[in-house]
């Protein structure tokens, strides 16, 4: 187990590296300057600034440079943007995206969880098809364009929710309940459209799971012990279908994490996705580079949990480590 | 983007844009009927009430308090202009003349007979918000960041002449400059004055990489305060209680909200959760005037919209050739149909409503059978019959790019196509993301392409014209020709307005004849405010104009 656990480990920080790698050399590949920085300079302040920032080197020495100053010193460079230490920056914003994406992940179960429950109950009837139409449309929706539709419906037509932003101008002397009600009603839209995303996946797997587990024999046992339907579901079919269910969300999270850039920058949310769309933007390679790593981190770690739960659930894939 | 090697500011409007400045974004939208352009609200009847807060939405980031170590965004420096005083007042009275000056920090000024020297007396009972006085070494200080190497300022050509800045005592400050310059005073007021006492603790070399040490340590000049700053989200600010000039503020908070989207800048702003916004489209307009309670302000911009000829391509080599693209396209639908009536035909690179454009210019006007003419006359004939012009066995046929993401101006590439394929020129539409194109641009890697720029605030057009900014700075044409060169020497050597001004519409004239890029359109700046707001007077300047004005209806 220890050396699996190891053997893993190795393999997400090589991936991680990876990464990092892939993404240095692409964001240079691509054409285009941080212009957010070098717009109307003359050439001196260019060159200088050129210089400050280690742009003069060869690119393999501007990469041994970060990766050293990065493992070492934990020092991620400086943001050309925001002209603060890029780890700060990403400190600053990290909050609110791990804010985000919690609740985002909670509404996907919630919402996975209970349609497939109400749909298996009506397996073949026109309630389990609309389930699963819905399920399909929402999969096929760009998940931006969802964001402009429920601000638009949301607090543009029924004028209910906040557009955008973690807080009500100026909230800042507001403590206590109010305040959480405040957070809580700018995260409702963000956090629901972010939850939404990859959801018909997760709904039509767990039914298909749900389905397969209620055609088991055990299920017909319980069934004939006198078990209700509503215990037979949640308690003998539900745990045997949670396995795939874990596996499908060390998926989404990637996706959910993408989903965040947009979402973010849709909805204000001050998160890693706004600042590192901002970097995008305006070539800040430090900012990019560091945002590439703190979500590489999060993607692999959310697998690599995943695999670790569903080995927890299962005790039948243990054997197989060995 | 590379870079003029010599610049030379001279009378023109300020706000700090050296060189064409590239537009990503513009707004878009929709061909509403042609009325008169908005005017700024009409002022009050009411008195001012003081207190309240106004809730300002803004799409661009604030990248800093220090308007020196940060890039020269708009919003940027509409920030720094509430929080910090210049030495002058720049006035927006560029319509006739150049733009006129009046007191802020210094109350009284004197330029020597041989214009090498300006005096500077200043107010003697300002005073920072923490209560320090502001005195002449902060001016001193303040012009040492603006040249210093590692602060690298943007606009920090504006100081190119100015020798030294000598502090006589605590009340007079003497600027001394290395030639005599048509309008001194633009170049040295330029910028806002710093707090020496706080910022000069820390040394320039990390300006770059300190961002929060500024809020930090920080005291203003300006109307307002900073009270708070999440960024990326909101900035707060509270009235900066030593600010007596002319009145204090009356608002007892602004607060600057950022939103990236414009999409969501206006759902939040009809949803009221803003007061004002800044960065609307045309085709938000409708929406936000069918409710009685809002208004909407528009201005015209310093930015225009053109199609560049890549003047190094055969196609493009010869004025005549230029000159027949430029006539087949119909411009006035153009600007009809993608401004509505937030646009303005553009015919010079100097802004309709700035002194020095060239009101004598007849607009080019669409004239298809004139265009066919001169291309005959050209040498291009169709020959296979397949409705392309054909010469030297090769058809008219080039690529025309954008940037994409910007539905207005691919709208307005469709239209172009479409005329143009009407006197058998075949361009082919390239739709390129905005960097990658400004490199291809700066490259000459391109045919034709349409851009926006915003006008140089100096007025120098040898940024875009002069033979030795192609490659350098941003002759993306190009166009090289020896009489635009010496016009462009002349006009930048100036020593008098006059002369200036005759070189300016010498270059004018120029252009027009030889056309190394067709302009299209100037668009007006939109925002939208709630009636309860009062004061508003955004201009070209600066759209929180004067914003101790503003106040709130109880």
């Amino acid at each position: 187990m220890a050396a699996y656990l190891l053997r893993r480990i190795a393999g997400a920080l090589l991936l991680v590296f990876l990464l990092v790698t892939v993404v240095f050399v692409l964001m240079h590949a691509v054409p285009g300057e941080p212009t957010a920085l070098l717009k109307n300079q003359n050439p001196e302040q260019r060159e200088r600034l050129i210089q400050l920032w280690g742009l003069d080197r060869p690119l393999y020495e501007q990469y041994g440079r970060w990766l050293r100053s990065a493992l070492l010193r934990l020092d991620w460079g400086t943001s050309f943007t925001f002209h603060r230490p890029v780890l700060r920056v990403l400190a600053d914003a990290f909050p609110a995206t791990l804010a985000l994406s919690t609740a985002a992940i909670l509404i996907h179960l919630a919402l996975a969880l209970g349609g497939a429950l109400w749909s298996v109950r009506r397996a073949g009837q026109g309630a389990d098809r609309l389930v699963q139409a819905s399920a399909l449309v929402l999969n096929s929706l760009p998940v931006f364009w969802l964001g402009l539709v429920a601000i638009l419906t949301f607090s543009g037509w029924l004028p209910w929710l906040p557009a955008g932003h973690m807080r009500s101008p100026d909230a800042a002397s507001v403590r206590g309940w109010p305040a959480v009600a405040d957070f809580l009603r700018h995260l409702v839209l963000p956090a629901t459209v972010l939850g939404l995303s990859g959801f018909g996946g997760t709904v039509r797997l767990l039914r298909a799971s749900l389905l397969e587990a209620l055609s088991q024999d055990y299920i017909r046992t319980a069934r004939a012990k006198g078990a209700s339907e509503a215990r037979v579901l949640l308690v003998h079919a539900l745990r045997n279908s949670l396995t795939p269910l874990v596996q499908v969300l060390g998926y989404t999270l990637p996706g959910l994490l993408n989903g965040s850039l947009l979402i973010e920058t849709l909805f204000s949310w001050p998160g890693v996705g706004q600042a590192l769309f901002i970097g995008i933007q305006s070539f800040d390679y430090p900012l990019v580079l560091g945002g590439t790593v703190l979500s590489g981190v999060l993607v692999v770690a959310g697998t690599l949990g995943a695999d670790l739960a569903q080995l927890a659930l299962n005790p039948r894939l243990r054997p197989a480590l060995a | 983007m590379k870079q003029a090697a010599w610049k030379r500011p001279i009378a023109a409007l300020s706000g700090g844009v050296l060189g064409f400045a590239w537009l990503l974004l513009a707004a878009c939208g929709g061909g509403s009927a042609p009325a008169a352009p908005t005017p700024v609200p009409a002022p009050a009847a009411e008195n001012p009430v003081a207190g309240g807060r106004v809730v300002v939405g803004v799409t661009a980031d604030i990248g800093s308090i220090n308007p020196y170590s940060t890039l020269s965004t708009t919003v940027t420096q509409e920030i720094a202009s509430v929080l910090f005083r210049q030495l002058l007042r720049e006035n927006p009275d560029y319509t006739d003349h150049p733009p006129t000056f009046g007191p802020d920090l210094a109350e009284s000024w004197e330029i020597s007979p041989d214009g090498l020297t300006v005096t500077f007396h200043l107010q003697k009972d300002a005073l920072w918000s923490d209560g320090t006085p502001i005195d002449a070494e902060d001016i001193r200080y303040t012009w040492q960041a603006q040249t210093n190497p590692e602060v690298a300022w943007d606009s920090s050509q504006f100081k190119r002449f100015i020798r030294d800045v000598e502090v006589v005592d605590k009340a007079t400050v003497k600027f001394h400059l290395s030639r005599r310059t048509a309008n001194p005073l633009l170049q040295i007021n330029e910028g806002q004055i710093l707090p020496r006492h706080l910022w000069s603790q820390l040394p320039f070399a990390r300006w770059h990489s300190n961002d929060d040490w500024f809020v930090e340590h920080l005291a203003t000049s300006g109307p307002y305060t900073v009270e708070s700053w999440a960024r990326q989200q909101e900035l707060v600010l509270a009235p900066n209680p030593h600010f007596r000039s002319p009145h204090p503020p009356y608002l007892d908070k602004v607060v600057i909200r950022v939103v990236p989207e414009v999409s969501s800048l206006v759902a939040e702003f009809l949803a009221d959760n803003l007061d004002v916004v800044f960065g609307i489209t045309p085709s938000d307009v409708k929406r936000i005037e069918a409710q009685p309670s809002l208004g909407v302000v528009s201005w015209l911009s310093r930015s225009f919209a053109f199609v560049a000829w890549n003047t190094r391509r055969e196609l493009f080599h010869s004025p005549a050739a230029r000159r027949a693209l430029t006539l087949a396209i119909d411009r006035e639908s153009l600007v009809e149909a993608i401004y509505g009536r937030y646009g303005k035909l553009s015919n010079s690179l100097i802004i309709s409503d700035v002194w020095a454009y060239d009101r004598s210019l007849k607009p080019w006007p669409y004239d298809p059978a004139k265009a066919r003419e001169i291309l005959a006359a050209e040498g291009f004939r169709d020959i296979d019959g397949d409705g392309i012009l054909d010469r030297g066995g090769k058809p008219f046929r080039f690529e025309l790019a954008t940037n994409s993401g910007n539905p207005q101006r691919q709208d307005a590439l469709i239209l172009i196509q479409q005329q143009l394929r009407k006197v058998g020129v075949d361009a082919q539409l390239r739709f390129v993301a905005f960097n990658p194109l400004m490199e291809q641009a700066d490259r000459g890697e391109f045919d034709a392409l349409l851009a926006r720029w915003t006008m140089p605030t100096d007025l120098d057009l040898s940024f875009a014209l002069a033979t030795e900014s192609i490659g350098r700075a941003q002759n993306i044409f190009g166009y090289s020709s020896p009489q635009m060169d010496r016009l462009l020497e002349k006009t930048r050597n100036a020593a008098t307005l006059e002369e200036f001004h005759q070189g300016l519409l010498e270059v004018q004239q120029l252009v027009h004849q030889d056309l190394p890029l067709t302009l299209l359109y100037e668009a007006h700046d939109l925002g939208a405010y709630h009636r309860r707001v009062h004061g508003l007077q955004p201009n070209a300047l600066r759209r929180f104009w004067q914003i101790e004005d503003w106040w709130r209806s109880p």
